[in-house]
C-alpha cells in the first residue's frame, strides 16, 4: 500500500462526489483485507468500496489476487489452510469471520454472483427452473409456483427467447451466451443489493460479451444495485465501471474514476494495461497505425484454398444427421503475410485448420501449398505436409504434456520427423527458445513451472521446430491475459518478419485479428461472408455481421454502457 | 497404412467433439437458438426423436444382444483350444469304446465343428446349455439351482459395501487432505490389501466360534427368513468389505472432482443449506462415476466370489465353477461362463439406463 499516494487513495470518494451531489454511503466496504493460504499472503491488505447504483471495476492479470480479494470480502473463499484478515462490511455488517449461517443468509439474498465460465457454472443435471427457484424458495420463503412465475419474469427481462419453454431445459441445451444470461438470472433471483461479476464475459464471443455488458448495465439502472466487475481487460471495464481499482501481485497499484485511469494513468502497470487493449486500427491514434498498409500481395500465394466444404456426421443417441461446418470457402495465404479468420463459436473457422492439418477430411474442394496438394493425403505425403504446416492451439495449458520437460516437448516433432541427431537437439531447442524470447534455463522445466504466456511461447517454439512454411494460430492468444496477449502478438510479428512464414490467424475478436492480419475473412455459419484486406473490411464493412463485430470492440475512449 | 498418422480420416466424425473441448466453441452452429429448424427436425425424424430415452434403451438392448452373441462365439472356440479329448476325460476310468461312442454321440461331439457351433448357438439361445459330464444333469438346471444363493449374497454384499463406502468416501472427499481423509484412506488401503479368505477366517473365529453364529451353508429366504439372514451375515460382510474398500476410493475421488466444479460454487453462492448443496448438487453429479464402478462390483459379486464361498461352504455359483474346473466338466464351465457374461451385460445395461435417467445430456440429445 505504501506506493499509493494519499490523494489517489481518496479518489473513489471524489469521483462519486462528482457524479452525484449527495453520494450514498458504500454498501460494500472493504478495508485492509489480507488473504492467504498456509503461510503465504496472496492479497496484501487491500481497500475498496462500492456504493448503491455504482460499478467498481477491478482489473489485473491472472494471479493478481483480484478474484480472491472479492470472494474473500464476500465470504465465499474457502480453502484448506486459507485465512482472511481485515474487514469487509455489507451495510455495516461484518462479513470477515462471520458465522456460516449469516453468510448463507447473505449469499444469494443480498449478494449475487456470476462466474467466468457459463458452461461449467450451472449444474448439468438440473433444469433451469430448478436452479433458478432454489434461491428464492430458500431466502424469500415463496412456493414453487410463485418461484416459477418469478423465474419466468426474470428470463423474459434478460432477453432469453421463449422463456416458458426454456425453463424446462437443461444447461447443455443452451448456447454459451444464453447460459450466462441464466447465470445472471440466478444471481439476481432474490434482488440482491450487490452483484459480483467475476470475469463474466471472458469465456464468451465478443458480440455476446457486448450484449452481456449492455444487459448488466441496464439491470443495474433498473434495480439500483452495486456491481463489482472483475476483468483482466481494461477495455471491458471501461464500458461498465464508474470507478476502477488496478491490482497487481495482491496489491492495489492504482485507483480512480474511469476518466482518471484512462486519461491520466499514473502507474506504469496501468499504462501497460491500457496499451495492451486490443483496438481496431481505426480506433488508434493517427501515426501509430499501420505498418501493414503498404504491403501488397504479389506473386503466387503460399497456400490456396478453393471451394472447401466440410460435412460432419453427428451421431446422437437418436440417429445420425449431417452438418455442413464449412461451405464453399476459398482463401489465399501469402508468404510473409497473415490471413485472419474471424467469427464466433461454431462458425467453422477451426474446422478449416483441422482440414489443413489432415485431422478432418473435407467433403469437397482443394488446397494447394506452392502447387502441392494439401488435402486427402496419407503416409509419407501427409507426414511431409505436417512438417510444412504447423499449428499453435488455444490453450497452452492443455497443449503441453505435463510430464514432459520443455526440451522434450520441443524436440518431439524433431524426433517424429527424424530431423536432427540426438546430440544437436538440445542446441536446437535452446535456439528455438531464444527465438521466442525465453532463455536456455527453461530447457529442463516442466509446464507447471511456467506462466500462461511462457507456455504459449514454448508451444510456438515447438511449432517452429520443424521449419514450417505456414503457421496456423488457432485462437492462440485467446486464453491469455490482454497484457500477455500483446507480447505474444509482438513476438509473432517479429518471427514473421524474420522468417517469412505465412500465418493463418484464427480468432473471435476482430480487434485482435485485424491488428495482426493483412487480409481478413469474416465467417458466419460455415461461410465466408466477407473477405478482403483488413483496411477494406474495417473502413467499409459490407455485411451487418461485420458491423456487429466492429461495434462489439470496446471503444478506445471509455463509454459507459 | 504403416504410418500411424493415416488414422486421420477415421477420426473425422468425432471432430465436433474435439472442438467442443475449447470453451469458446462449446456450441454447434445450430444450437438450441434455432426454433424453426428444431421443429422441422422433430417432424422429419418422427418416433426416434420424440422418444430419445426409449430409443437409447432399445439401442443398448440391441448392443447387449450382439455382445452376448460375441461371447458365445468366443467361449465356444476357447473351449476347443483346451488340450485333451473331453469325452475321454469325462469317462476317465470307465472308458470303453462303446461308452466313448455313446457319450460322443449324445453330446454331439462327433459332428463337424461348424455344425457343433451352430447347434450350440441355437440351443444356447433357447436356454439349453447341454448336460454336465459329471452327473448328466442339464447345465441350465445346475446353474439356476445355485443362482438364488449367489444373488442373495451379491445383493447383501453390495449393500454392506455401499453402507460403508458412501459415508466414508463422502466425508473423506469433502475433507480432502484432512485428518479424517487420511484415516479413511489408510482404512481403505487395508481393506483392499486384506485377503478375503483371511478376513472370512477371522470373522468365523470371532463370531462363529465365539458367539455361535452359523458359519457355513445357506438357507433359502422363502423357507426360513431368519436362518437366511444369519447364514448371510458373515459371508456378506467378508465379500462386502473388499468391495467397500474399492468403492470408498471411487466415491472419494468422485466427490472431490465434483465439489471442485464451478456449479458447486454457484450453489454455495446462492446461500443454500450445506445439506442441499451436498445432496442436490454434489451428490447427484458424483453418482454418475460411482454408478459405473458399483455396477462392475455387483456384477463381479454375482459371478460368484469363489474364495468366500469356499471358506463359508456356501453353495453359490463360485463353488460350482470351482468344482467344474476341478472335474473338467466343460459343458458346465461353458454354461457358467455364459451365465456370468449374461449377468455382466444385464447389469451394464441397467447402469446405462440409470445413466440416461440421471443425466439429461444422454437423455436429451
Amino acid at each position: 500500500m505504501s506506493d499509493i499516494p494519499a490523494d489517489q487513495a481518496s479518489a473513489p470518494e471524489a469521483a462519486g462526489a462528482r457524479r452525484d451531489p449527495a453520494p450514498e454511503a458504500p454498501v460494500l466496504e472493504v478495508s485492509d483485507l489480507t488473504v492467504g493460504v498456509g503461510r503465504n499472503d496472496i492479497v496484501h491488505g487491500v481497500d475498496f468500496a462500492v456504493a448503491t447504483g455504482q460499478t467498481l471495476g477491478i482489473v489485473g492479470e491472472s494471479g493478481s489476487g483480484k478474484s480472491l480479494s472479492v470472494l474473500s470480502a464476500t465470504g465465499l473463499f474457502e480453502a484448506p489452510g486459507g485465512y482472511v484478515h481485515g474487514s469487509s462490511t455489507l451495510d455495516g455488517e461484518q462479513i470477515v469471520g462471520a458465522p456460516a449461517g449469516l453468510l448463507r443468509s447473505i449469499h444469494g439474498r443480498r449478494i449475487g454472483f456470476v462466474f467466468q465460465d457459463p458452461s461449467t457454472s450451472l449444474n448439468p443435471l438440473m433444469t433451469l427452473e430448478a436452479q433458478l427457484a432454489e434461491g428464492p424458495i430458500k431466502h424469500l420463503g415463496i412456493s414453487a409456483p410463485e418461484a416459477r412465475e418469478r423465474s419466468l419474469q426474470l428470463l423474459t427481462e434478460l432477453g432469453l427467447p421463449d422463456p416458458e419453454l426454456r425453463l424446462g431445459y437443461y444447461p447443455h441445451q443452451l448456447s454459451g451466451g444464453q447460459k450466462q444470461r441464466v447465470m445472471i438470472a440466478v444471481a439476481l433471483a432474490c434482488e440482491p443489493d450487490v452483484l459480483i461479476a467475476d470475469e463474466p464475459t471472458t469465456a464468451l464471443d465478443v458480440t455476446t460479451q457486448a450484449a452481456i455488458i449492455d444487459l448488466v448495465a441496464g439491470l443495474q439502472r433498473s434495480r439500483d444495485m452495486a456491481v463489482v466487475w472483475i476483468s483482466h481487460d481494461l477495455g471491458v471495464i471501461g464500458q461498465i465501471a464508474d470507478d476502477i481499482v488496478v491490482m497487481r501481485a495482491g496489491e492495489i497499484v492504482e485507483r480512480g474514476s474511469v476518466a482518471d485511469i484512462f486519461e491520466r494513468p499514473q502507474h506504469e502497470y496501468t499504462k501497460t494495461l491500457l496499451a495492451a487493449r486490443p483496438l481496431l486500427r481505426t480506433q488508434q491514434k493517427a501515426g501509430s497505425a499501420d505498418a501493414h498498409a503498404d504491403r501488397e500481395e504479389t506473386g503466387e500465394p503460399l497456400l490456396r484454398i478453393e471451394d472447401l466444404t466440410v460435412d460432419f456426421e453427428v451421431s446422437s443417441p437418436t440417429g445420425k444427421r449431417t452438418i455442413t461446418a464449412v461451405k464453399d470457402v476459398s482463401l489465399d495465404v501469402y508468404r510473409g503475410r497473415t490471413l485472419g479468420i474471424v467469427g464466433e463459436s461454431g462458425s467453422g473457422k477451426s474446422t478449416i485448420a483441422n482440414v489443413l492439418t489432415g485431422v478432418v477430411e473435407p467433403a469437397s474442394g482443394e488446397a494447394r501449398m506452392s502447387g502441392d496438394p494439401v488435402l486427402r493425403l496419407s503416409g509419407a505425403d501427409l507426414k511431409t505436409m505436417r512438417r510444412r504446416i504447423a499449428m499453435v492451439f488455444q490453450d497452452p495449458f492443455a497443449a503441453l504434456d505435463p510430464r514432459m520437460t520443455v526440451q522434450r516437448s520441443i524436440a518431439e516433432p524433431l524426433m517424429a520427423h527424424n530431423l536432427l541427431p540426438r546430440r544437436q537437439r538440445r542446441q536446437r531447442c535452446a535456439e528455438l527458445l531464444d527465438q521466442v524470447g525465453l532463455d536456455a534455463s527453461f530447457i529442463e522445466r516442466y509446464p507447471h513451472e511456467l506462466s500462461g504466456g511462457q507456455r504459449q511461447r514454448v508451444c510456438i517454439a515447438r511449432a517452429l521446430a520443424v521449419d514450417p512454411e505456414l503457421l496456423i494460430l488457432d485462437e492462440s492468444t485467446a486464453s491469455l491475459d490482454v497484457s500477455i496477449q500483446a507480447q505474444v502478438l509482438d513476438l509473432l510479428a517479429e518471427l514473421q518478419d524474420e522468417h517469412g512464414f505465412g500465418y493463418i490467424f484464427i480468432g473471435h475478436d476482430l480487434a485482435v485479428v485485424e491488428q495482426v492480419s493483412d487480409t481478413v475473412a469474416v465467417m458466419k455459419d460455415g461461410e465466408v461472408v466477407e473477405y478482403g484486406t483488413a483496411e477494406q473490411i474495417l473502413r467499409d464493412p459490407q455485411t451487418d455481421y461485420t458491423r456487429q463485430l466492429i461495434d462489439a470492440v470496446p471503444p478506445a475512449e471509455p463509454v459507459r454502457a | 497404412m504403416s504410418d500411424p498418422n493415416t488414422h486421420g480420416s477415421s477420426t473425422a466424425p468425432e471432430a465436433p467433439d474435439r472442438s467442443a473441448d475449447t470453451p469458446r466453441s462449446a456450441d454447434t452452429p445450430r444450437s438450441a437458438d434455432n426454433q424453426s429448424s428444431q421443429a422441422e427436425q422433430t417432424q422429419q425424424a418422427g418416433f426416434f426423436t420424440r422418444h430419445p430415452l426409449l430409443t437409447f434403451i432399445l439401442r443398448r438392448i440391441l448392443l447387449t444382444f450382439v455382445t452376448l452373441l460375441g461371447v458365445i462365439v468366443v467361449v465356444f472356440f476357447l473351449i476347443q483350444l483346451v488340450p485333451g479329448d473331453p469325452v475321454r476325460i469325462a469317462l476317465g476310468t470307465r472308458y470303453t469304446d462303446e461308452a466313448y461312442q455313446a457319450l460322443q454321440q449324445a453330446s454331439g461331439l462327433d459332428k463337424p465343428l461348424i455344425a457343433q457351433f451352430f447347434s450350440y448357438i441355437g440351443s444356447a439361445l433357447i436356454g439349453d446349455l447341454g448336460v454336465s459330464f459329471r452327473n448328466g444333469e442339464p447345465v441350465m438346471m445346475l446353474l439356476l439351482e445355485r443362482l438364488p444363493a449367489t444373488i442373495s449374497l451379491a445383493l447383501c454384499a453390495i449393500f454392506v459395501a455401499l453402507l460403508i463406502a458412501i459415508p466414508l468416501g463422502t466425508i473423506a472427499g469433502l475433507r480432502e487432505g484432512g485428518v479424517i481423509d487420511s484415516i479413511v484412506r489408510v482404512i481403505s488401503q487395508f481393506g483392499v490389501s486384506i485377503p478375503d479368505f483371511w478376513m472370512g477366517m477371522m470373522l468365523i473365529s470371532v463370531f462363529a466360534l465365539g458367539f455361535g453364529w452359523p458359519s457355513s451353508g445357506y438357507t433359502p429366504l422363502t423357507e426360513d427368513p431368519i436362518g437366511w439372514a444369519t447364514h448371510m451375515v458373515l459371508p456378506a460382510i467378508t465379500a462386502g468389505v473388499v468391495s467397500a474398500a474399492i468403492l470408498t476410493r471411487f466415491i472419494r475421488t468422485a466427490v472431490i472432482d465434483v465439489s471442485h466444479a464451478t456449479f458447486v460454487r454457484t450453489a454455495t453462492s446462492k446461500g443454500l443449506k450445506h445439506w442441499t448443496v451436498l445432496t442436490k448438487h454434489i451428490g447427484r453429479n458424483a453418482l454418475i462415476p460411482v454408478l459405473t464402478i458399483s455396477g462392475i462390483q455387483l456384477a463381479t459379486l454375482l459371478g460368484g466370489v469363489i474364495v468366500v464361498e469356499v471358506v463359508f461352504a456356501y453353495p453359490g455359483l463360485g463353488r460350482l465353477i470351482y468344482d467344474a474346473v476341478a472335474a473338467r466338466d466343460y459343458p458346465l464351465l461353458q454354461g457358467a461362463i455364459l451365465l456370468i457374461a449374461f449377468i455382466f451385460l444385464t447389469i451394464n445395461l441397467l447402469v446405462d439406463v440409470l445413466y440416461a435417467i440421471i443425466d439429461p445430456r444422454i437423455r436429451i440429445s
